[in-house]
């Protein structure tokens, strides 16, 4: 909410400008009685509209300088904590963009304005390393990342394993959108290797991100899905391992973008995420850290 | 919770008063001009009343991005327009476009065409009465339009995600917060964000209301 | 008097949607009425001169200025003609001071020149105490004083008026037609208006231009338009309502039917051929109680009465002959004469009253 001193700043600027329009209006009406009444109709809109270049000005304080971090959806609690630890070892306030790879991807060839591009995937990385949006030498592997059957507690699902699947109907089955989240990818291939395909794909539901997927099942709306394990810390869901065989690991790539300003605070950032305490933090979040802490 | 707040009011306003000049201009145009040309502008105004939101967002995105020529020239100009707060204006600007036009244009059709014939025989030129008797004449009806743009831009969400992104304190206005939020499980701080913006909304609502019933009560002359 | 009046001239051919409008006329007077049945295109004409609507065809002049030519292409806009416009409900500016309305039209600079107009029209017009009402707040008879003087304003060369009457109720017409009558002397303006009353055309202007359905009937002189009109459709529009078909014309004797009119001055050589028509105004006919034995003079059945409160309206016929007569007689007249209608009487018509349609 506004600060008390800022509303204080904001009632004397508009008492200066009711004082400055009222002049205006008796200046107005003592030239030409025609104008006064014309003038007062005018002064409500010219009044209405005032305050919206003082919004500009209250605000150009947020635009410091900063890094801005587009992040796989999954890193959502990951990266939060990592960003606090940076900002606390360096100073740099961290700010993220949380959305499915593919969607930030589409946003870095449109422009959008961030300094550090973290994916779920390796590929999105590399095609924008084509295309000439990433730094080259950037480029790195910073983790791997697992993923799990998640099942809602109150769905009353009694599944022990992903092949229960076969025996057991589900009404609907969240995975994140395979095009798009890399993640939904595994999970589709995890289920194809599964044999369990067919049988479920008419009852899937695409998250945007694997954060909606997640949500679905947080909110009870559907009792089960595959969920990437970072985002299950201290997740009050029921959490059954899924068999590695069924898919490989997702590449965890991160890589900074061409058209930042900020890349020293940038590789800064970079650093952090391969030291000890980022990986630390990486692995606190289920995880795999290229480096061991 | 107070960053997406000022944003989404910055933005609001902004792009209310875009809207303001460019629909109070076309209402005029449209209400005196005729012709087919004419009636294809007005449709073109009123699109994004009919169009989901991303088919507008997609499209704003292909004009402004820096891989069309457009979006070339103005980043040349130092404007960026895409996943800026900029960007934002623009895609409720267009949104909140065909609000104030049709409320300002229905406001401007229903003073009688005597007073404007009239003020024309006193010898005054088009816009000199458009700005004298036309505008304070509708202004109850203009200035709702521009309330109902505002509650419109406070509100936009779906051509904003897409143009301007969701960039906390850059980009994230309150209606992209909330669905943040949402997504990140973030329950309380969606239910706080969700009561402002509803609370807004209500209070825009009411005086939208009150301006358009004081048009109709206004005493009509014969 | 006004030294030079501008003379107005307009030929004018229009389409609106299912309407054809033609007309012709020239008029160089003070006051110039264009008369004619509702819906005979009457305000058209007007907001054609004022520059409203746009004829296909036509010319319109205002003393040495061409407002309007077709075909030189020729158009000014509303603002450019120098004219003076008051519609029918005076459209004033709801939202602005009865001094800001009549200031509206006065060259804002210089505004002690402004002002001072402002004043002296607020004077003029008895309005000073009303200076900083709305229009709202007005009767309708000031209501129409503060149009007058918003409209003479900018001193316009003409001062067209919409049915300037019609709005107000019967009480201040009277009044007001002599305000009306007043504003060329008084404000050095001829006045074009429009009405649809014969009484306010006759009582406030001196030339008429009768408009019907469109079409342009006639152009003149008043007097002149009322006892001799052209066509017997002009001659009903003007009140000229008995339309006599004549059968032979010997000298100045015409046979209607079975009776023997006797007309002076005798028609001319031209005029005497078989179908002539004949015009007699209501009120140049006399209703009497016994045979007066004069020229014309012909035995009625009164058949209807219609009261008007000062005067009568009686519909007569003659024995075996049609079509049926209509009299305009005093009602302190018919009183005397004890009239009703089944009642039989007598009429004589002045043979000079006798108008032959050229």
């Amino acid at each position: 909410m506004l600060s008390l001193g800022a509303i204080d700043m904001i009632r004397r600027k508009q008492k200066s400008l009711s004082a400055i329009t009222q002049r205006l209006e008796v200046s107005l009406s003592r030239r030409a009685k025609i104008s006064s009444s014309v003038a007062r109709y005018w002064l409500v809109f010219v009044l209405l509209f005032l305050w919206a270049p003082m919004l500009v000005a209250c605000q150009t304080a947020s635009e410091r300088q900063e890094l801005t971090i587009a992040a796989a959806a999954s890193l959502n609690t990951t990266f939060s904590e990592i960003g606090d630890a940076f900002t606390k070892e360096s100073g740099i306030p961290v700010t993220f963009s949380f959305a499915a790879t593919g969607t930030l991807s589409e946003q870095i060839r449109n422009g959008a304005p961030f300094d550090i591009f973290a994916a779920a995937d390796t590929a999105h990385i590399t095609n924008l390393f084509v295309e000439g949006y990433i730094i080259p030498e950037s480029r790195a592997v910073f983790a791997h990342g697992l993923v799990s059957l998640v099942i809602a507690p109150d769905s009353g699902l009694q599944l022990k394993s992903l092949n229960d699947l076969k025996n057991i109907a589900v009404e609907r089955f969240t995975i994140a959108n395979p095009k798009i989240a890399p993640y939904g990818a595994a999970a589709q291939t995890i289920v194809e290797n599964a044999g369990l395909w067919t049988q479920i794909e008419e009852h899937l539901v695409f998250g945007e991100s694997v954060r909606q997927s997640l949500q679905y099942i947080d909110s009870g709306e559907i009792p089960a899905g595959i969920i990437p394990n970072s985002l299950l810390l201290d997740s009050p869901l029921i959490i059954i391992p899924i068999d590695s065989a069924l898919y490989d690991p997702v590449e965890h790539g991160i890589g900074i973008i061409a058209d930042s300003h900020h890349t020293a605070e940038a590789e800064q950032f970079l650093n952090f995420l391969f030291s000890p305490q980022g990986q630390a933090i990486l692995a606190n979040h289920g995880l795999i850290p290229v480096a061991d802490p | 919770m107070t960053l997406p707040l000022l944003l989404s009011l910055r933005v609001a306003a902004l792009s209310a008063l875009i809207a303001a000049i460019f629909g109070i201009a076309l209402a005029f145009l449209l209400a005196n001009k005729q012709g087919v040309l004419w009636h294809l502008l007005d449709g073109l105004i009123h699109l994004p009343m009919v169009l989901p939101p991303t088919v507008l967002g997609y499209y704003l995105l292909i004009a402004l991005s820096q891989r069309s020529p457009l979006g070339a020239w103005l980043s040349n100009l130092g404007i960026h327009l895409t996943f800026t707060w900029q960007g934002a204006v623009v895609a409720a600007s267009v949104v909140a476009l065909p609000l104030v036009t049709q409320s300002a244009r229905a406001a401007i059709e229903s003073i009688p065409a005597d007073l404007l014939h009239v003020a024309s025989t006193l010898g005054r030129a088009p816009f000199a009465i458009f700005l004298t008797i036309t505008l304070p004449l509708a202004w109850r009806g203009v200035l709702a339009g521009v309330v109902m743009a505002f509650a419109r831009a406070l509100g936009e969400f779906g051509a904003t995600l897409m143009i301007a992104g969701n960039i906390p304190g850059r980009t994230q206005t309150l209606p992209i917060a909330i669905y943040d939020a949402v997504q990140a499980g973030e329950a309380a701080r969606a239910n706080q964000l969700s009561l402002l913006l509803t609370g807004a909304a209500i209070v825009l609502l009411v005086s939208i209301r009150l301006l358009t019933n004081r048009i109709a009560s206004r005493p009509q002359r014969s | 008097m006004i030294n030079t009046p501008h003379k107005l001239a307009v030929t004018i051919d229009l389409m609106i949607e299912n309407f054809h409008l033609q007309a012709n006329f020239q008029a160089q007077d003070e006051i110039i009425a264009i008369f004619g049945p509702s819906g005979a295109g009457k305000s058209t004409i007007l907001r054609a001169i004022a520059g409203l609507v746009t004829p296909q065809q036509g010319i319109i002049r205002l003393g040495e200025q061409t407002l309007f030519n077709a075909q030189q292409k020729i158009n000014l806009p509303p603002q450019k003609r120098n004219l003076g416009y008051v519609p029918q409900n005076y459209a004033l500016f709801p939202h602005l001071s009865v001094a800001e309305n009549i200031a509206y039209g006065v060259p804002r600079h210089p505004r002690h020149a402004n002002r001072q107009r402002t004043r002296e029209l607020l004077e003029l017009m008895q309005l000073t105490a009303f200076a900083n009402r709305r229009p709202d707040e007005l009767s309708g008879g000031q209501q129409q004083r503060v149009a007058l003087a918003r409209a003479l304003a900018p001193q316009p060369a003409i001062l067209l008026m919409d049915e300037p009457l019609a709005a107000l109720e019967d009480s201040l017409r009277q009044k007001l037609r002599a305000e009306l009558r007043a504003i060329p002397q008084r404000f050095h303006v001829p006045v074009l208006l429009v009405t649809h009353s014969l009484s306010e055309a006759n009582s406030l202007a001196s030339q008429l231009v009768i408009l019907d359905q469109g079409q342009m009937c006639q152009a003149g002189p008043k007097d002149e338009i009322m006892q001799r009109p052209i066509t017997p459709a002009a001659a009903r529009i003007v009140g000229m309502s008995n339309i006599l078909p004549i059968h032979a014309v010997r000298e100045n004797f015409l046979q209607w039917g079975e009776y023997r009119l006797t007309v002076s001055p005798a028609p001319q050589q031209e005029q005497a051929h078989a179908a002539l028509v004949v015009g007699i105004r209501p009120e140049a006919i006399r209703l009497l109680n016994a045979d007066p034995a004069r020229t014309n003079s012909f035995p009625v059945q009164l058949l209807d009465d219609e009261d008007f409160g000062h005067e009568h309206r009686l519909t007569v016929r003659i024995p075996q002959q049609q079509p049926d007569l209509e009299i305009r007689i005093p009602a302190p007249e018919l009183t005397r004469l004890g009239l009703r209608p089944g009642d039989k009487g007598y009429i004589q018509i002045d043979p000079a009253s006798i108008h032959i349609f050229p």
